[in-house]
């Protein structure tokens, strides 16, 4: 125990240690085992987040803080989707149920063990329980990693990477995030219902309203027939249109370019993984519209940093 | 002044700070005693907490020493911090006055 605690106060600064070594001592004294193995977990995670820097005192901690509850809408909006609609047959299967593979109870594939814990964590997060959403999507995004070895072994199909490393990504931006103790969660509460609505309202009509997709099939949406392509396409012209839009109103939140960019980069991993062939002119809008936003995101970002730097000076100039 | 609103660990650590300048082990056993053992402050929480409190300006560190073996770092509640508290306790404090006026009119319209 006390090379464990060592350890977890290493994570410290220097100048920090002798004050937590102190502090923990008093602490632990008086703890159990398992209350104390909590106690060390919590202050490894702080030590942890002092080492990278992703303590809510710092900006880029901050920022994932603020691209957390869109990372977590994003992941129960597409775990939703995907359980709901490329999980079962919505009509009679001419075909029946592929013989050679396993199946997941009624469901297809092993998804929907991390599609649950993601629907959990929503639950645990509107609840405002941070505690709890913390334990679950750790356990979500160990479910997914561990999918791909399970499938493996027990013979029952999974669902394609580019999901899996999507819904990784989103939990590894949840958990990295810090909670800002000066923030209430009320307001993310309110962005991760709004999110998670908007994003899976956008994506089911895509699904349902898409060609043919549905009209001669078992199911809306399958894995690796194709029909995931357009709506990867879909996303790409979204996220250049959030970028976009993100920039033009930068006075409102100088933070929000940043924000999509970051809560963007699982779904272009999500995107390009569905197959998303774009036509040329589609191509050429997107990479122009690209462009740009890059140019405003880069203008904005070293104008902000100018504006910055003189709002600093400007008192020492008066003196 | 109070730019944020605040979680109520914060509001209890800062409460905690108000009438004089506390070590780590110390804020821990405050806000327990504070929150009726509600509140049970972990060390990484704690840290984590006094390091934003020190950022926005309302925690300083006011003097460090050792006490039987032990190193203690001493907090203390800068101006902007009391004026903090102080608009949080107010709101707080009209709120309350708000809940009782009208338990009052329920309780009178109850025995009219």
């Amino acid at each position: 125990m006390t090379r464990l605690i060592r350890f977890v106060v290493r994570l410290h600064p220097k100048v920090d240690r002798a004050e937590i070594t102190s502090t923990l001592q008093d602490t632990l004294a008086e703890q159990g085992r398992a209350s104390a193995a909590r106690e060390l977990a919590d202050l490894a995670a702080h030590g942890l987040r002092q080492r990278t820097g992703l303590t809510a005192a710092s900006p880029a901690g901050a920022l994932l803080a603020s691209v957390a509850p869109l990372a977590t809408a994003s992941a129960v909006a597409l775990s939703s989707l995907f359980l709901l609609f490329a999980e079962w047959d919505w009509k009679p299967n001419p075909y029946g149920r592929n013989p050679s593979v396993d199946h997941l109870g009624p469901f297809d594939t092993l998804g929907p063990i991390a599609y649950f814990m993601w629907l959990l964590v929503s639950l645990a997060a509107l609840r405002g329980r941070e505690g709890a959403v913390r334990l679950l999507a750790t356990v979500a995004v160990v479910a997914t990693l561990v999918i791909v070895p399970l499938a493996s072994f027990t013979g029952v199909d999974r669902p394609p990477l580019y999901l899996l490393s999507a819904l990784t990504l989103f939990g590894l931006i949840v958990l990295a995030a810090p909670v800002d103790p000066l923030r209430r969660p009320t307001r993310d509460r309110q962005t991760l219902a709004t999110g998670t609505a908007a994003i899976f309202l956008i994506l089911t009509i895509f699904v349902l309203g898409y060609g043919e997709a549905f009209s001669g099939a078992a199911r809306p949406l399958w894995y690796r027939d194709g029909s995931t392509g357009p709506m990867g396409v879909m996303v790409e012209c979204s996220l250049v249109v959030a970028l976009v839009a993100s920039v033009l109103s930068l006075r409102l939140n100088r933070r929000l370019p940043l924000t999509v960019a970051v809560v963007g980069l699982p779904w272009v991993v999500f995107a390009l993984g569905t197959g998303a062939r774009p036509g040329s002119f589609t191509a050429a809008v997107l990479s122009g519209a690209g462009l740009i936003a890059l140019g405003l995101v880069t203008g904005a970002i070293t104008l902000a940093h100018h504006v910055g730097r003189r709002r600093t000076i400007q008192p020492n100039d008066t003196d | 002044m109070a730019s944020t609103t605040m979680q109520e660990p914060t509001l209890l650590l800062l409460t905690a700070l108000a009438d004089a300048p506390r070590h780590g082990y110390a804020l821990i056993k405050e806000v327990d005693a504070i929150s009726s053992g509600r509140v049970k402050l972990r060390t990484g929480t704690l840290y984590a907490a006094l390091s934003r409190l020190q950022q926005q300006g309302w925690v300083q560190v006011s003097g460090e020493e050792v006490v039987d073996g032990r190193h203690r770092r001493y907090y203390a509640l800068t101006g902007a911090g009391a004026d903090a508290l102080a608009t949080e306790a107010e709101r707080l404090r009209a709120t309350a006055q708000e809940a009782d006026r009208r338990l009052r009119l329920r309780l009178g319209g109850a025995t009219a």
